[in-house]
């Protein structure tokens, strides 16, 4: 209303070009248009001409239809490598998000809680590459002579025999292991928080009406939480599904501990294959698009409870 | 009649490959789609590419590459550390004569940068290629400048063997200069030691066989091995590998390397289970397989070097020269450490090596470029280094005398006296098929039972690779 009026004097005489709501949405389209174009330019283009590549050969010079697709989920290599995301999915996020939660409940109750969470979250202020460099040392092996990495010297002072542990069986374990390193300590922090935010007198009606504390935490700490462990849990899964650097510098994906991202790097700028590449990242993004939908669809029932 | 037809059907052929060939220069057309059209218009293959080539040479007379007219240079390389520090060295004098400045950008993935560099249309002015096989794929995809144009060719053929230039060029010219060669036919040793423990040096496989099993039964170590380089791991086997099919089926190696024969042929199995033969050797290497796939390729030659010693014997090319005097400063060459020619295995292929060596090719032109080039290819240039150690010239003008040790000089004698030189042959192969032999083969030194899964594997990636 406010507005016609204002606009009364400049538009007498004429008639408006448009009415009222053409306005309006012409006005809302002005408004969003950057950020659709962001999106389109950054976003939609790259998906789009990514899934257009992943059904042609090398060079992007023959369609091949899926026969990328079918080469992925046929070939012993890949294969290898889809096991190995999978490994790194399930026992990164498990692994994070549990011991994130039982070290914030853990450090809840001791007086030094700021300084055991500083050193617990201080990994990650370390780059990935950083992370992998420095575990390279830790699991450093050698055949004959003095253990200079920590984890063999550990061992061979206990009297066993040290192990090549970045070759052998479990390899891949000795990787997820830098990464929980790197993670936990955020797990932890966000977890801590949501922690805080448990009212007390809950808790204290709980321990009157005389539930045990493990209870106290399986049936009222953990539900209360739960929004929190999801987000937690759906970023880790995201990140794993990502994971790359740990891999490239510590092992470059021999030794079967090769994952999705590494081999994606090596079919694009190693081998120059456009299409095994694309495909490759297509398999990651269908991968994350259930994660996605689940995270917004999570986030809007948040919303609407406000 | 049929002979009218016939010279009617030919004037028209011509007028089509004449459309053909203009749309090829002035519109751009993909070489595939030219190939394509070029053939239905009935032509042979080889006579496209001639036409091809022939297209080429016109519309790159001025040379389709992005130019740079400036006074400085960028130059990509692997080289990093010590090896910079030196080609720094040699840069020095052409930077206070010339006033060009050379940026040097060092990085271990130099396909991957490249790849990137020139998806982005930005490429170095100059790289430096760790192998030729890339260069060749560069210079078929139009990315390389050519040296013929500016080049003192003549001098070119002076100072470069004819094979060298031969593996340097490309449909005819020349797009590459080999500066820093390696001789892969060398076993490194401790002379002290051999000497000590009355062990002789061996002549053929079955005597180095011999010394092996006589050095293990005395309850030590014969050899020492390690493959581990990042994302490369495996390399150094593939070269023990490469130079074992040199030495045993000299004949059949070219045809390996363009996959004519394939990886299941009997040569390779046999040059893979000569390999197997020290790498799975009963007491020959300390804590194997594991060790091997563990332990990093330089630190691996120092054993032999230790006192007591953690082992007699180390192969890997004349380059290791670098890492023992940069481990042990104090060790004598020739007394303190030493290499012996690999042994022969099959006397027709007698004094057999496989080389290596880095490509100085050209991605943009200029006269600043030209100027680097030529300097670079010049034996004044190399023998900077030369004096500085751990670089082996291709330059045939580099005086033997400027190289630092005896040890440096014989292995320089070796390789031009050598009368069967091979390129070592995983850098020829396409880049999917050269990681594949590195992976396979580190499988192998894991599991002696993989070799024919392994083989059938590399083979596979072989056929979808060799386009």
């Amino acid at each position: 209303m406010a507005i016609t009026v204002a606009r009364e004097p400049s538009a007498q005489g004429k008639r408006p070009p448009f009415g009222v709501k053409t306005r309006e949405a012409l006005i809302a389209a002005i408004w969003i248009a950057p950020a659709v174009a962001f999106v389109v330019v950054f976003l939609l283009y790259p998906v789009i001409s990514t899934l257009w590549t992943s059904l042609f050969n090398f060079d992007s010079t023959e369609f091949v239809g899926l026969a990328n697709f079918q080469k992925i989920f046929t070939s012993p290599g890949t294969l290898i490598v889809l096991r190995n995301n999978l490994i790194w999915l399930v026992l990164g996020t498990m692994a994070t998000v549990a011991l994130g939660l039982i070290i914030a409940v853990l450090v809840d109750r001791v007086r030094i809680e700021s300084a055991a969470k500083a050193a617990i979250f201080i990994p990650m202020a370390i780059s990935f590459v950083g992370a992998g460099v420095i575990w390279k040392f830790v699991y450093d092996y050698n055949a004959g002579g003095n253990q200079i990495g920590l984890l063999n010297a550990f061992i061979t002072r206990l009297g066993f025999q040290p192990q090549a542990w970045l070759v052998g069986p479990g390899n891949n374990i000795a990787l997820i292991v830098v990464y929980v390193w790197m993670w936990t300590g955020f797990c932890m922090v966000i977890l801590s928080a949501a922690l805080k935010g448990v009212p007390t007198d809950i808790l204290e009606a709980a321990r009157v009406d005389g539930a045990g504390e493990l209870s106290i935490f399986f049936r009222i700490i953990v539900p209360m939480i739960s929004p929190t462990i999801a987000v937690v849990a759906t970023t880790m899964i995201i990140n794993l599904l990502k994971i790359f650097d740990i891999v490239y510098v510590m092992t470059g994906g021999n030794f079967n501990t090769s994952v999705v991202a590494v081999e994606f790097y090596n079919q694009l700028l190693i081998f120059n294959d456009n299409g095994i590449s694309s495909a490759l990242a297509v398999v990651l993004l269908v991968a994350i698009v259930p994660i996605m939908i689940y995270n917004i669809r999570r986030f809007r029932i948040q919303e609407a409870q406000r | 009649m049929a002979h009218m037809d016939q010279l009617e059907e030919n004037a028209s052929q011509e007028a089509a490959i004449e459309d053909l060939v203009a749309d090829y220069q002035k519109h751009g057309v993909s070489r595939r789609a030219f190939i394509q059209r070029a053939v239905a218009l009935g032509l042979s293959l080889s006579a496209v590419s001639a036409l091809l080539a022939a297209c080429g040479s016109t519309t790159s007379s001025g040379s389709n590459l992005p130019t740079n007219n400036t006074k400085t240079l960028s130059l990509l390389t692997t080289w990093g550390g010590e090896e910079q520090d030196s080609f720094k060295a040699v840069v020095a004098p052409f930077t206070q004569q010339t006033g060009i400045k050379v940026d040097i950008t060092a990085t271990r993935d130099v396909n991957a940068q490249l790849t990137i560099l020139l998806k982005g249309n930005n490429p170095p002015d100059i790289a430096i290629l760790p192998n030729p096989g890339k260069m060749q794929e560069l210079a078929a995809q139009h990315h390389l400048l050519a040296f013929n144009s500016f080049m003192d060719m003549s001098q070119i053929r002076n100072d470069y063997a004819s094979s060298w230039i031969d593996l340097g060029s490309y449909n005819g010219k020349l797009y590459a200069i080999f500066f820093k060669a390696a001789n892969k036919g060398t076993v490194w040793y401790n002379p002290t030691q051999f000497q000590s423990n009355n062990y002789t040096i061996p002549a053929t496989w079955q005597d180095m066989i011999t010394l092996s099993n006589n050095i293990a039964s005395s309850g030590k170590y014969p050899w020492s091995m390690g493959v581990e380089s990042g994302a490369a791991s495996g390399w150094p086997s593939a070269d023990w590998v490469a130079q074992i099919f040199a030495n045993q089926s000299a004949n059949k190696y070219d045809d390996w390397v363009a996959h004519k024969i394939p990886w299941t042929d009997a040569s390779v199995k046999n040059a893979f289970q000569y390999f197997g033969q020290i790498a799975h050797g009963n007491h020959y290497i300390n804590g194997a397989p594991q060790s091997i796939l563990a332990t990093n390729f330089q630190p691996a030659s120092f054993l032999p070097f230790n006192s007591p010693p953690g082992a007699y014997m180390y192969y890997l090319g004349d380059f290791t020269e670098g890492f023992i005097t940069t481990q042990f400063p104090k060790l004598k060459p020739e007394t303190d450490f030493n290499f012996f020619s690999f042994p022969t295995i099959n006397d027709q292929y007698k004094g057999a090596i496989t080389v290596g060596a880095d490509v100085v090719v050209a991605m943009r032109d200029g006269d600043s470029i030209h100027q680097l080039v030529k300097y670079l290819a010049t034996a004044d240039a190399q023998a900077i280094w030369v004096k500085r150690g751990g670089f082996t010239a291709v330059n045939k003008s580099v005086p033997i005398s400027d190289y630092p040790d005896a040890v440096s000089q014989a292995s320089v004698k070796m390789l031009t006296a050598a009368p069967i030189v091979k390129y070592g042959a995983g850098d020829l192969m396409p880049a999917q098929v050269q990681t594949a032999f590195w992976k396979g083969l580190l499988t192998y030194i894991q599991d002696a039972g993989q070799l024919d899964t392994v083989l059938s594997n590399i083979e596979s990636t072989a056929v979808s690779a060799y386009h």
